[in-house]
């Protein structure tokens, strides 16, 4: 699924250099950490959140048929995540 | 880096675990690119949302590396192509039900692609016009189907 999002992400900013992708087991599921330029930030959530929806619906399929559970987090230069 | 829809398309699919061969052709609505695959069910999700997702995650990446890149329709199966018969049948009933009764005939929420469809079908209908209305809870809007106002 790394690989789905490293694509997605990298295909979607104007800085794909500065994108940066760490799996974090939590409970079984893995969350993905997502950071990059924070001028991407906006194009990788997309207007009413629909692009980060698009991803998440599609790593959830992905995830799914591999009978494994996995979610993404924009993590913010502040070190906040969303 | 820059890629044709197609292989986009192919990468994603690969990538997330499909196992696809897609074929492309040209429609009156542009090009189709329609993926062949045994997991079709759940690459076209709950009301079509997943294969949704997918259409136009290719369509924004696409976009990002060619800003003139015309956009593509994705389908699974003829999955699209069937929904999108479907929902045409459903604009002319609706039409029909207004030019023999009089009022307004509306048609269930639908999102931003399945609604071009309806409006798209009704379009050239000198009788019969088409609005789209906020719905309360969800993106998705109704649509009104009524006379055409003088």
């Amino acid at each position: 699924m790394q690989t789905f999002l490293e694509y997605v992400v990298k295909g979607l900013v104007s800085k794909p250099e500065l994108v940066d992708i760490r799996p974090v087991d939590q409970n079984g599921a893995t969350i993905y950490e997502l950071r990059m330029d924070p001028d991407d930030v906006g194009r990788v959530i997309g207007r009413r959140g629909v692009t980060i929806s698009a991803i998440r619906s599609l790593l959830e399929s992905g995830s799914a048929k591999q009978g494994k559970r996995s979610r993404v987090e924009i993590v913010e230069e502040d070190g906040s995540a969303n | 880096m820059s890629a044709a829809p197609k292989i986009i398309l192919q990468e994603l699919l690969s990538r997330l675990g499909f196992e696809a061969t897609i074929s492309e052709r040209e429609s009156d609505r542009g090009t189709v690119l329609d993926i062949t695959t045994a997991d079709s069910g759940r690459l076209i999700g709950r009301g079509g949302q997943t294969l949704a997702d997918l259409q136009y995650l290719v369509n924004r990446m696409s976009l990002q590396q060619d800003e003139t890149a015309p956009k593509v329709i994705v389908d699974v199966g003829g999955y699209r192509s069937q929904a999108t018969d479907q929902l045409i049948a459903k604009a002319k009933q609706a039409a029909e039900k207004v030019r023999t009764r009089g009022g307004i005939v509306e048609i269930e929420p639908l999102n931003a692609y399945e609604r071009r469809i309806i409006h798209n079908a009704l379009a050239d209908d000198p009788e019969i016009e088409t609005h789209s209305v906020e719905v309360e809870g969800t993106e998705k809007k109704a649509i009104l189907v009524r006379p055409k106002q003088p």
